[in-house]
């Protein structure tokens, strides 16, 4: 539905002349929907340069230790102030940026994948096969990322690996149930058994008709997944369990910057978490929109 | 309804088994060798073999994972080398703490969470864009940060929170310990100076445990009262002549607050995962502040220990809701029977 | 409700209305609109209605007509955003007009009951039935739990629920469809108020269920001397029971008169295309075609067809149960015609059509389509087959896939199949399908939600003659449709039998859709035909006690007949397919079986679908089925045979 034409529910409209066509950015343009999803995608597209260009383009090392310049309050040299060792923490910051989406990109990625496959297969197969593989994955469930980055971090030692590991791990129950669930309302859907009417066979059923629907729930469960991601990473950071120092990690710096805090220095961790509540509420916001938008009862809500 | 019961505690246990297989898989599979991790690299070579016997890991894994669900079918979770205590002890003398702010928080996201979703399923587009809003920043602060925050602001700043050191001032005489919780040892010992200073030291952890659940219930309550509202039966209630407010507690909202109620299972978790950060925080003396303390210390009993805690709070909170369900909505309830 | 509860027409429907009486309900210049104030969607312009006690007025109208708004709008029922003004309105004896939200709601329930098409949706699931009538009857008189309670019972006993005592205590979903219809009038009941409104109640109700209904309300208005609104969109209904008749078309009246003059004497020319566009009883198929002979072809054959739903009960196993959905079945439809398949709720006739296009396979006997015999081929072949028999759903809406186009949707069969080559022809192919169903070739572009539902079951017609098969199974393909638009589907699904040579299953419950369309008939109950044979004589002499009753159910757009009607009852429900009674399966509903003084052989011996010596077409599975012809009431012939006879 083009996002141009107004949502009031008219009565059979007629074929959408003209741009049928659009060049490929319009038609992303076009898919990513309303206004507020837009600024929402701006703002990600925004964050993601700022993490790809923004630390050559500071130019300041985020690890170089100038001990006369520990602590400093923001002004133009550091906009961030400089933490206890004198590093620049604006640069810490635009390095941590990178660091909180490459693992939590990836993390998630893997998880989804993983996850789709799951929820499609015991989708299908149903029987025991989905309720042992459905009773396993609740066991998962009993875990929140954070419990079971710590007790990854304890058995593998702490790093960017047990950390996505972590986060991906414990992500899988939750595509595999969304994807389950889309698959068994498809396979009680009329248009599913009118395909099977006209000869189509499973492959081309499982390919054309369910994966472009239920790929619509796993992007929403995906973006909702980088947000949960990120606040993973510095949690386990924040208990020294993730991405180890000196590599600049929002958590970690956080954590570093708390006994400073109590006596006033706030910059240290007030600008990383500001970070992490900027990144995270464009994600959730890119789930609710895409969600919204996915669905056709929340159009004619709002 | 006997048969319903049977099934779901047969899903429980299944759950736990695998959350213990779980557990177990990654701290006793893991690589290293935990006898020389406990003895330290100084130990001799056959000290550490004694020891590995002794502990057991020297026999095959399936031999290894059978005694360990015994010894956890009779409450043994090992040992911590660190404080010298059994981790069940340790536990159950620091599960209070936990249990009290964990509770606040529950009630603070619950009040705050049902007016503000429901409002925001009025009429009022403004309330629901504001109460939005809100929600997806309340959902966004790293729940550790939003403490610190609350420190800087309160404490650092304002002057009118107590230090965040613990549950209350070491200067504050502790009421006779009955429950363990502070609130209400002291409510009981009437200690009203204690129970001030209690309740001023929970205050801003189970603030800061609350507000993301409560941004995250708030669009659950919201999402399914708008729901309920578009069912017919509200229309026949209203048909029938009962008033808003009637429609509204009677019919709607007990049916609007079911998710919340199917949903626990996993809020509590969250709740668990979060308490363990903003322990750390406010340095409280609870399970998490130990956990993370052991973590730090390579001491993994206590470890796993809080993760299977952990996992059983899960599972039985989700059994309890599954059937608190079966009995709130009788269309469960009866077909099963 | 007495075994013949022939009902005896309303004293000359003329005198009714006259002076003497209360006036309920008086609206004069009734307005709704919807939607922003600058673009705004007249619902419901300029209406006036009138119910006085003691009367039933129907109000008439398709989708969209605006009927259901209005009713909602006098009650104050409508969601925010929507505009109510009036000249004048008095409800329930009271100026509607001046009254604040407060007093309003005070009003509903005390002295407006309402009762809504969907009886399941419209009780809270969550509560027992006899809490729900408890509360109506305590928001407005001040009585104790207990005498409310005892209230209720009578209430629901009032409304013929058997067992009030005990049923008051279970949920909705342990009711069955009619049961719960019976709760929610004895909801609307519950302060006694003088004026009724219903919307569209027996629309969701199988036939027989719904001529229960009917007599319950005329009941209530004769014993209560309750004025009624109805509201509804079959005239058969109207026919029935209905005093005066309002016909509503855009959201504005449009006629309304004495029942008896509208119906037989409309003016208006859009009641007019309205009467003509109904399916009658007494009309039969337009072309019949020349009599069949012995050499036809058969274009499908299923015999001993069985399907059994197993059901395992829980992860643990437990005792299997099985659902005989559809039991011996032996049917032959002849190329190039159509077998109309008749049936309630339940009864296997969906299974069945699914069985025939290999959906659900079945557990035993076989089909057989254009000579060639499924079953047991391999996936492949099967799918290759497929081109031969189709299928068209019921809903269009929901056996479309939302998100393809149409030109892509009638394309899929095609290019599955390796038929048109390529891409140009096959957008030829397209154009030429939708223009066979009457759609311009624009369509294409469409997506399945840019159209209204006439035009989507169109788009499912079309995709299954995209394969130019021998045979199509209709499972209730009009069912959803107003009857203006099912009136053209029909014509379009004769002609392209006419023109293509196409066989039709065609699946439904309405009788008279059926008679329409149908060479031959059979009638399915409790997944076994009881029934079969030429339609004509069916309909002009059913010989199973089923067939009597549903014909008899059946209102008719007609007053004078149908008032002089003499109705078969049944009671009840249709039992559980799960476990079906002993013997012959209709035995417990059966009306012959009791003028018969309940022979013993009906509960223990089931009997054969068989024919008379005469005509071994016309077959009917009953014991007693040539003595059921001296026993019918005259007057039920008379509805089904009519002029055209």
């Amino acid at each position: 539905m083009s996002a141009t034409v107004p949502e009031a529910a008219r009565p059979a409209p007629g074929p959408r002349g003209g741009g049928r066509s659009p060049a490929p950015v319009r038609r992303a343009w076009a898919a990513v929907g309303e206004a507020g999803l837009r600024v929402v995608a701006i703002g990600l597209v925004a964050f993601l340069a700022l993490a790809l260009v923004g630390p050559p383009l500071w130019g300041k090392d985020p690890l170089a230790v100038a001990l006369p310049d520990a602590l400093q309050p923001p002004s133009a040299a550091h906009p961030f102030g400089t933490d206890e060792l004198g590093r620049d923490v604006l640069a810490r910051f635009l390095v941590g940026a990178r660091i909180s989406l490459a693992v939590g990109v990836c993390a998630v990625f893997a998880s989804s994948v993983v996850g789709t496959l799951i929820g499609a297969f015991t989708g299908l197969v149903g029987g025991v096969v989905d309720a042992v593989i459905g009773r396993a994955l609740d066991g998962v469930l009993a875990f929140p990322a954070l419990i079971m980055g710590m007790a990854l971090a304890v058995a593998m030692g702490p790093g960017p690996l047990s950390v996505g590991l972590a986060i991906a791990v414990t992500g899988v129950p939750w595509y595999a149930r969304t994807v389950r669930s889309e698959v068994l309302s498809l396979r009680s859907r009329e248009f599913i058994d009118a395909q099977r009417v006209l000869g189509a066979p499973t492959g081309h059923i499982l390919t054309r008709h369910v994966l472009p629907s239920v790929l619509g729930g796993v992007a929403v469960q995906a973006s909702l997944g980088i947000a949960y991601a990120v606040l993973a990473i510095a949690g386990l950071g924040f208990l020294g369990l993730g991405i180890q120092p000196p590599t600049p990690e929002w958590g970690g710096m956080i954590t570093a910057g708390r006994t400073y805090l109590i006596s006033g220095q706030w910059w240290m961790s007030i600008f990383p978490g500001l970070g992490i509540l900027a990144l995270v509420t464009l994600s959730m916001a890119l789930g609710e929109g895409l969600r919204d938008h996915l669905d056709p009862h929340g159009k004619l809500r709002r | 309804m006997a048969s319903f019961v049977a099934r779901r505690v047969l899903a429980t246990l299944a759950v736990l088994f695998f959350a213990s297989l779980i557990a177990f898989v990654l701290l006793r599979a893991s690589p290293g060798d935990p006898a020389r991790k406990l003895l330290g690299p100084q130990a001799s070579e056959q000290a550490v073999a004694a020891l590995r016997a002794d502990m057991g890991v020297d026999r095959p894994l399936l031999e290894q994972y059978g005694t360990y669900v015994a010894d956890l079918a009779t409450g043994d979770l090992g040992y911590s080398w660190r404080t010298r205590t059994t981790v069940t002890d340790e536990l159950a003398a620091r599960l209070p703490a936990t249990l009290e702010l964990a509770a606040s928080a529950m009630v603070f996201a619950l009040l705050l969470a049902i007016p503000i979703g429901v409002l925001s399923a009025g009429r009022r587009r403004w309330v629901d864009r504001v109460s939005r809003s809100a929600a997806i920043v309340g959902l966004g602060m790293p729940q550790f940060w939003l403490g610190l925050v609350l420190i800087l602001v309160f404490f650092t700043w304002l002057g009118i929170a107590p230090a965040p050191f613990g549950r209350i001032d070491d200067t504050v005489a502790l009421p006779a310990r009955t429950t363990g919780l502070l609130l209400v040892d002291s409510l009981l010992a009437g200690d009203l100076a204690a129970f001030r200073n209690a309740l001023a030291h929970l205050l801003l952890p189970a603030l800061t445990l609350a507000i993301p659940l409560a941004a995250y219930l708030s669009r659950i309550v919201r999402r399914s009262t708008i729901d309920v509202y578009r069912n017919d039966y509200v229309r026949t209630a209203r048909a029938k002549g009962a008033s808003e407010a009637r429609v509204l507690f009677r019919h709607a909202l007990p049916n609007a607050l079911l998710p919340i109620l199917t949903l626990s299972g996993m809020w509590f978790g969250e709740l668990m995962a979060g308490a363990l950060l903003v322990e750390a925080v406010f340095n409280w003396p609870g399970i998490g502040g130990w956990v993370a303390q052991s973590i730090q210390a390579q001491d993994y009993a206590p470890v796993q220990g809080a993760i299977l805690l952990g996992a059983l709070v899960y599972s039985v909170v989700n059994l309890v809701t599954d059937l608190l369900y079966g009995v709130v909505d009788p269309r469960i309830r009866l077909a099963t029977s | 409700m007495n075994l013949h509860g022939s009902e005896p027409a309303p004293a000359s429907a003329g005198a009714v209305g006259a002076t003497g009486r209360e006036t309920l309900l008086r609206v004069r210049g009734l307005n709704v609109t919807f939607g922003p104030a600058a673009d705004p969607i007249r619902s419901v312009r300029g209406v006036d209605l009138d119910v006085r006690s003691g009367e039933v007025v129907a109000l008439v109208g398709e989708s969209g007509s605006g009927k259901t708004v209005s009713a909602l709008a006098l009650l104050g029922l409508l969601p925010a955003g929507a505009r109510v003004t009036m000249d004048e309105a008095v409800l329930a004896g009271e100026d509607r007009a001046a009254m604040s939200d407060e007093e309003l709601r005070l009003l509903r329930g005390a002295r407006v009951g309402t009762v809504f098409q969907d009886p399941l949706s419209s009780l809270n699931p969550v509560q027992r039935i006899g809490d729900q009538i408890v509360e109506a009857i305590r928001l407005h008189r001040r009585v104790g739990v207990r005498e409310a309670r005892r209230l209720a019972v009578a209430r629901l006993a009032q409304v013929g629920i058997p067992d009030p005592e005990r049923r008051c205590r279970d949920y909705p979903h342990q009711f069955s469809g009619g049961m719960r219809q019976r709760a929610m009038i004895a909801m609307a009941l519950a302060s006694s108020p003088p004026l009724l409104i219903a919307d569209e109640p027996t629309t969701a109700l199988d036939v027989t269920v719904q001529a229960q209904i009917l007599d319950l309300l005329q009941e209530l208005r004769r014993e209560l001397s309750m004025g009624v609104l109805l509201i509804t969109h079959d005239l058969g209904v109207v026919g029935r029971v209905a005093d005066r008749v309002v016909v509503m078309s855009r959201g504005e009246v449009v006629e309304r008169g004495e029942t008896e003059q509208i119906l037989s004497r409309p003016s208006d020319p859009y009641t007019v295309r309205l009467l003509d566009s109904l399916p009658r009883l007494d009309v039969a198929k337009s072309a019949p075609p020349a009599a069949g002979d012995a050499a036809e072809e058969i274009a499908l054959e299923t015999s001993g067809l069985e399907v059994v739903f197993s059901r395992r009960r829980g992860p643990l196993g437990g005792r299997a149960l099985g659902v005989r959905a559809v039991d011996d079945v032996s049917l032959t439809v002849g190329a190039g015609r159509t077998l109309g398949l008749v049936g309630e709720s339940g009864c296997g006739k969906t299974t069945l059509g699914r069985a025939i296009v290999q959906l659900v396979e079945a557990t035993a006997g076989h089909v057989t389509i254009g000579g060639t015999r499924l079953g047991g081929e391999s996936a492949r072949r099967l799918r290759d087959l497929r081109r031969h028999f189709q299928l068209v759903f019921q809903d269009p809406r929901a056996s479309l896939d939302p998100r393809q186009r149409i030109g892509r949707i009638l394309e899929e069969p095609l290019a599955l199949h390796g038929l048109c080559g390529d891409g140009e022809q096959r957008r030829r192919r397209v154009a030429e399908l939708l223009e066979l169903v009457g759609l311009g070739p624009e369509f294409a572009t469409r997506l399945p939600h840019e159209l209204s539902g006439g035009q989507r079951q169109r788009i499912g017609i079309a995709r299954a003659l995209a394969l130019e098969p021998s045979l199509i199974v209709l499972d209730e393909s009009v069912s959803a449709l107003d009857v203006a638009i099912q009136a053209q589907i029909l014509a379009l699904l004769e002609r392209l039998q006419r023109e293509l040579g196409i066989a039709y299953v065609f699946i439904s419950h309405d009788l008279a859709v059926v008679r329409q369309i149908a060479d031959t008939v059979a009638v399915m109950y409790l997944g076994r035909v009881v029934e079969s044979g030429p339609s004509e004589a069916i309909y002009r002499g059913p010989r199973h006690p089923y067939t009597a009753a549903l014909l008899s159910a059946v209102p008719v757009a007609d007053v004078r007949r149908e008032r002089a009607r003499e109705r078969i009852a049944l009671h009840g429900d249709p039992p559980s397919p799960a476990d079906p009674p002993s013997g012959c399966a209709f035995h417990t509903r059966c009306w012959l079986r009791r003028r018969l003084d309940d022979p013993a052989v009906c509960t223990t011996t089931r009997p054969a679908l068989g024919g008379r010596a005469d005509s071994s077409q016309h077959r009917a599975a009953c014991h007693f089925a040539d003595r059921q012809a001296a026993l019918l009431p005259a007057s039920l012939l008379g509805a089904t045979q009519g002029a055209s006879a």
